[in-house]
Order: structure tokens, then C-alpha cells, then sequence
């Protein structure tokens, strides 16, 4: 297999929209594209993810094979590996959102996002608050630095890559619900209360675990909900 | 600078004996480095994709109707603010994107696979979906 490369870009509108352009043009499973500074960085339903020097932002191209009912497995696989990461560069402590922001004391310290092209191809985006956490958020966040690790972006893309390959072989060789099993040892208690925005208001019920394809279970006061989609508070 | 340009770039380089090109655009600074090269951290080759999982296919939909293949949550524009991706009686073009369907976050664009027009959207937007639920009606 050739090897797949790292791009590393000063500035970038996104490099979800780079990682796109190399993942059409056929680049390998692995490939990777950093960027210091993006101008145009996303998050979920268009948000804006804010993106100045100092954080890590890398879209990594991943070539799961199989149809696209596999493809939301990834950010679990990513989310786990992205927490690994973190542990160990500022200790254990590391938690899980539902389903893949990365916590430390309550705050979001990573966030990540996924699209799945037509091709089979997935781009698992990846941002992490490293030396800077953004102002003026709807929710607590913090960084690498706030946790005094004296980490710096590339220390957390070699670390993330190394752990994604260690748990890539695991969801391949064990299948997702080895993945699952190891993301609920970092995700909230059975029976905490949680609160999730949809698009049709906010519902709130206490944690009944995940569905087999990873889903969001949540007992309400009018019985079990199963969610795919939604923003968990903090 | 335009993906079309980054591309180009990252062709030339790929394509050279160079470690390292900066170029320069408008007040923008694009710097690609080779994997391996001047930068310490290596890339971490993933291993290899695995052959195709044994899923059953998506039951086939009747003609004209073009349907999701998984469960999750249908988009019809790419961000809230933005204009759908296709309206009803719009002519399409094969490859032309229709919608994203979420699930756990992982966004899967859905395009068309001929050319046609869009005769009737079967879902709203924000809609859970099942796999093999028909999403647009296509002619």
C-alpha cells in the first residue's frame, strides 16, 4: 500500500472542502489534510467552527468500504481514538457526547464531524482546542492549554493518527460493538438526565444507553425515544 | 485560492522531488509540506480498507422513486440559511446533489444517479427516514 500523506496547509477556507477535492481525485484511505488557520471552518447544520492559529483543524479521508449505513460508525471510531489522544497528552479524564464531541471537566475540547461521499469515501473533520478555546459559546468549552498540557497541534494530529490506527484494526477486527462498548465507558452514567435540541424543540429524558448502530436512547416522560440526530446540552 | 488552484498545487508537489512549496495569492500563504519530510511527525499509514462488508443490498425502488439508503435524519438544504438543494419540477443532472441524511453526526450526500426532473419531494426537511424510504419521486 502507498503511503498516505499528511497535507499540511498554512490556510484553508475548510479542510473538509480540501479533503473533498483530493478524496474525488481518488487520494488514499489515511490521507490527511491539517491547516493552521482556516477561514471558513464548519460544524454541525452550518455553524460556523471558529479557526484562528493555535488548535488543530485536519480532515482525515477514510475508505471503510461497505454501504452507507456503516459510515456513522466512523465517528465513534474517531471520537475514541481522539479521547485516547487526549489522555494521553493531559492525563486521564477524558468523556464522551453523544455522539462524538470530546469533554474534559464538563467542556467540549474537540469536536468532529463527518460526511460521506457518493464514492464510499468519508471525511471525518476534526477540531480540537489546543492552545485557544473560542469566546462567547452557548456552552462551556476549553483547551489543551487550559488543562496545562503544553501540547501543540501536530503532538495531537501524531497522537490521533496513532490511536486511529490501533482502534481502525479493533472496529475491524472486533466490529462496532466493541467500538460502542468502549465508547460507553467514557459516555454519561445509565440514567443521567440529558437534554437534546431537534429541529422540532428540545427534549429532555434520562440516558437508557445506545441503539446497535450507535442511536441515541433516551427515556422520556411519554415512553422510549430512539434520536440519530440532535445536539446534546451541557 | 480556490480548491481548483490547492489542488494543482498539491498535484505539482506530489508529482516533484520537492519537499516543501509555499505559494503565495491575494494576501493568502498556502505551504504544503511532504509527509516525512522537514516536519518530525511522520504520517501514520491507517491500514489497509477491508473488503466489502456482507450487507444485504437495499431493496430496489420502483421506478422513479429514489430512495434512502439508511436511517437517519434528511436534510434538504446544505446549511439552514442556505436554498434547497433541488426544488419540485427542477431539472436535474445525474451526479447533482439531492439531500444529506444524518446519522450520529456523519453526514451522507445523497445524488442522482440519471438525468431527470424533480416531480415530487416525498419528505420534509429535518425528517426522521427509514432505509429504502423513498425520499423524491423522478422522471
Amino acid at each position: 500500500m502507498a503511503e498516505a500523506l499528511i497535507h499540511r496547509l498554512a490556510e484553508v477556507g475548510s479542510t473538509m472542502d480540501a479533503a473533498r477535492t483530493l478524496a474525488e481525485a481518488g487520494a488514499l484511505h489515511g490521507t490527511a489534510v491539517s491547516a493552521r488557520i482556516q477561514t471558513g471552518g464548519r460544524g454541525r447544520s452550518g455553524r460556523q467552527w471558529l479557526s484562528p492559529a493555535g488548535n488543530l483543524y485536519v480532515t482525515i479521508i477514510l475508505r471503510p468500504g461497505g454501504d452507507a449505513r456503516h459510515a456513522p460508525e466512523l465517528g465513534f471510531v474517531c471520537a475514541l481514538a481522539l479521547a485516547e489522544a487526549v489522555d494521553g497528552l493531559a492525563g486521564p479524564g477524558t468523556r464522551l457526547k453523544w455522539p462524538n464531541d470530546v469533554l474534559r471537566n464538563g467542556a467540549k475540547l474537540a469536536g468532529i464531524l463527518l460526511e460521506r461521499l457518493p464514492d464510499g469515501a468519508v471525511l471525518a473533520g476534526i477540531g480540537v482546542n489546543v492552545a485557544l478555546q473560542p469566546e462567547g459559546m452557548p456552552y462551556p468549552v476549553t483547551s489543551l492549554r487550559a488543562l496545562d498540557s503544553p501540547a501543540e497541534p501536530e503532538d495531537v494530529l501524531t497522537a490521533l493518527l496513532a490511536r486511529l490506527h490501533a482502534g481502525w484494526a479493533v472496529w475491524q477486527a472486533s466490529g462496532f460493538a466493541a467500538v460502542l462498548a468502549r465508547w460507553r465507558e467514557r459516555g454519561p452514567v445509565l440514567g443521567a438526565t440529558l437534554r437534546v435540541r431537534l429541529e422540532t424543540g428540545i427534549v429532555t429524558g434520562s440516558f437508557a444507553g445506545l441503539g446497535e448502530d450507535g442511536s441515541l436512547q433516551l427515556e422520556t416522560g411519554t415512553g422510549r425515544r430512539t434520536l440519530v440526530a440532535g445536539d446534546v446540552l451541557l | 485560492m480556490d480548491r481548483i488552484t490547492i489542488k494543482a498545487l498539491i498535484d505539482a508537489l506530489e508529482a516533484s522531488d520537492l519537499a516543501e512549496l509555499e505559494y503565495s495569492q491575494d494576501g493568502a500563504t498556502l505551504r504544503l509540506v511532504k509527509a516525512g519530510c522537514a516536519i518530525a511527525a511522520p504520517a501514520v499509514a491507517l491500514p489497509p480498507r477491508p473488503p466489502a462488508l456482507p450487507d444485504a443490498p437495499p431493496p430496489a425502488a420502483p421506478p422513479g422513486e429514489f430512495c434512502s439508503p439508511l436511517y437517519g435524519v434528511v436534510h434538504l438544504r446544505p446549511s439552514p440559511n442556505a436554498p434547497p438543494f433541488v426544488q419540485p419540477g427542477q431539472a436535474i443532472r445525474a451526479g447533482q446533489s439531492l439531500c444529506t441524511v444524518e446519522a450520529m453526526k456523519a453526514f451522507t450526500e445523497l445524488r442522482a444517479e440519471t438525468d431527470g426532473v424533480v416531480q415530487a419531494i416525498l419528505v420534509e426537511s429535518g425528517q426522521e427516514v427509514e432505509s429504502g424510504q423513498p425520499l423524491f419521486r423522478i422522471v
